[in-house]
């Protein structure tokens, strides 16, 4: 019996050590455990992390690509940004005229400050080559390279991306962070990367932007061409004929303008040309519609405005040409031009049927002695205009 | 060597012989673990040659037949704690080809550190089959006992037979081929 204790002491004695033993092992293990579980954890973030990066990036590659409006695409590249490289306050501007234009959100920039667009920035349209580098401006409240970009007063970090088209910087773009030390030299090769998508496809939209705009405007003056004129002469017709509103044209020769490409060459032509378009341009009001009709002929539309009022205006714009001085080969100058003016009536049917007739006004205002407006009226008029061309 | 190993071992001559014995044979060896064993832990494999060399001594049972008989008590374990390795399997001849490709890879995946034996199979002729056995364990008997016991769960009507092929690595084949009548 006392060696079945003994046994059996023995035995537990044994088992308590095992345990001991084991308890150390399993300690051990679930330690190693840990620390890998940890390892493997940090490693799914990092994937998870950089395939999010991916995701976006992949994503917009394909919006930029699809995106034609300046915009669109710079508020979009907010966006991506704001989840990508973590930050307080952006801005995207564009070179206009050599001129950085902020873009986006309207036409003034997000900043708290006196705006980049009167601001002289470090960077210009032609002075960088690639590869390019974000510009990191530590404590950017004190630094006077940040003030230009109107930085805001608690913003710590400014960064400043180009934006890098194939040839050319066609903007930059401003990240601004409370933090201090905000971009690492990875978020700023990130935030370039997609600067760079960005840049694409604002090349292609401004690119896009000039051609539609070409399209549309006459090359010399930057007035409306006449195909434009007519598309815009037709809508404010309809819009006339459908709320029963007046609406006048108006038809402007430049008087004697071979004699002045003859004396004075082709060159000062286009000069007086574009003068002139000036002046018509500044005496628009924001619905009337301007165009070359062709060579020295020029066009309006004034919705809204009887032939009175079309009167007065036209008078206007012949002083103000009477006005201009132009001088060539060392001796001063003068043009004149002449007007027809008229309004629709109840019988027309097109546009056309209002120019026609100011037309033949501005036939009259010629065989008149020309420098002068001359309003349609219906007979005595069309009789005095065919006076003249017999004559003439 | 894995802690299992010991336990079951001393579990076996518990049963078969007597507490007494296991106690007995655990003084003789005066062995550096003291015979402190747990199934998570790993031992000197010597502790085992040990054990198994003096429990032949005591018992005067030849250490190959001590091996087969150890072997044939795992295969039991074996049965009970690993249950899914014997999932859908009708007969030894199709279980002990799945020991190394399959039986193994799982063992590794549980125990990283496990050194485990290679095994060979070869169908010279239907019905019949080679399984070389490869270790620096030497225990081929064990092996044999651990084949014993699969034949008999599957009530078959198989011999064994042994064969060494080299001695610096011990290499050992079996043949497994329906019984002479």
């Amino acid at each position: 019996m006392e060696k079945k204790v003994e046994l059996l002491q023995k035995r537990l004695d044994r088992e308590r050590l095992a345990r001991k033993q084991a308890e150390i092992i399993i300690e051990e293990k679930s330690r190693e455990l840990y620390y890998k579980n940890q390892e493997l954890e940090r490693a799914v973030k990092a994937e998870n992390l950089a395939r999010k990066e991916a995701d976006i990036l992949h994503e917009a590659l394909e919006f930029f690509t699809a995106k034609l409006d300046i915009d669109e695409i710079a508020s979009h590249l907010k966006s991506i940004l704001m989840q990508l490289v973590p930050h307080d306050h952006s801005a995207v501007y564009l070179f206009e005229g050599g001129v950085l234009v902020p873009c986006g959100q309207g036409k003034e920039p997000d900043t708290g400050g006196d705006g980049a667009a009167a601001c002289k920035p470090t960077i210009s349209p032609n002075g960088v080559s690639p590869p390019v580098q974000p510009i990191i401006i530590p404590n950017a409240s004190n630094d006077p390279e940040a003030k230009p970009w109107g930085v805001h007063l608690d913003s710590q970090t400014l960064m400043v991306v180009h934006l890098f088209a194939p040839g050319r910087v066609v903007g930059c773009l401003t990240l601004e962070s409370r933090e201090a030390d905000a971009f690492s030299p990875a978020a700023a090769k990130l935030a370039q990367a997609i600067a760079n998508e960005a840049s694409i496809a604002f090349e292609n939209s401004l690119l896009y932007r000039e051609v539609e705009r070409l399209s549309v405007l006459d090359a010399l003056t930057g007035i409306n061409n006449r195909r434009q004129f007519d598309l815009l002469a037709d809508r404010e017709f309809q819009r006339a004929v459908r709320h029963q509103l007046s609406l006048s044209a108006i038809m402007m020769d430049l008087d004697h303008f071979k004699l002045v490409n003859d004396t004075h060459g082709h060159s000062v032509g286009d000069k007086v040309l574009v003068a002139v378009a000036d002046v018509c341009r500044r005496a628009l009001r924001t619905e009337d519609i301007l165009a070359r009709y062709g060579g020295e002929e020029f066009c309006f539309v004034l919705p809204q405005t009887d032939v009175n009022g079309a009167y007065a205006f036209a008078e206007r714009i012949r002083k103000d040409v009477e006005g201009l001085r132009f001088e060539a080969g060392g001796r001063g100058f003068t043009v004149t031009a002449s007007f027809g003016v008229s309004e629709r009536l109840a019988e027309d049917d097109s546009p056309g049927s209002i120019l026609e007739r100011s037309d033949q006004a501005l036939y009259a205002a010629k065989g008149g002695g020309r420098n002068r407006v001359v309003m349609w009226k219906p007979r005595e008029l069309r009789d005095e205009a065919l006076t003249h061309a017999e004559s003439g | 060597m894995k802690g299992m190993v010991f336990t079951e071992f001393m579990e076996l001559v518990d049963e078969k012989l007597s507490p007494e014995t296991t106690e007995s044979l655990l003084e003789m060896s005066d062995l550096p673990s003291g015979g402190v064993y747990t199934s998570v832990g790993n031992y000197d494999p010597q502790e085992m040659v040990t054990l198994v060399t003096n429990l032949s001594g005591m018992t005067g049972t030849p250490v190959p037949d001590l091996l087969k008989i150890f072997g044939r008590h795992l295969f039991k374990r074996f049965l009970v704690s690993f249950p899914e390795f014997f999932e859908g399997i009708t007969s030894s001849l199709e279980f002990l080809p799945r020991v190394d490709g399959y039986v193994h890879v799982e063992v590794r995946k549980l125990y990283p550190d496990a050194e485990l034996p290679a095994f060979t199979c070869d169908v010279p002729e239907p019905g019949s089959m080679t399984m070389t056995y490869e270790s620096k364990r030497h225990l081929a008997p064990l092996a044999e006992g651990l084949i014993l016991a699969c034949i008999d769960h599957y009530g078959e009507s198989l011999e064994v037979s042994s064969e060494t092929m080299a001695t610096d690595p011990p290499v050992t084949r079996f043949l497994i081929a329906p019984k002479q009548s």
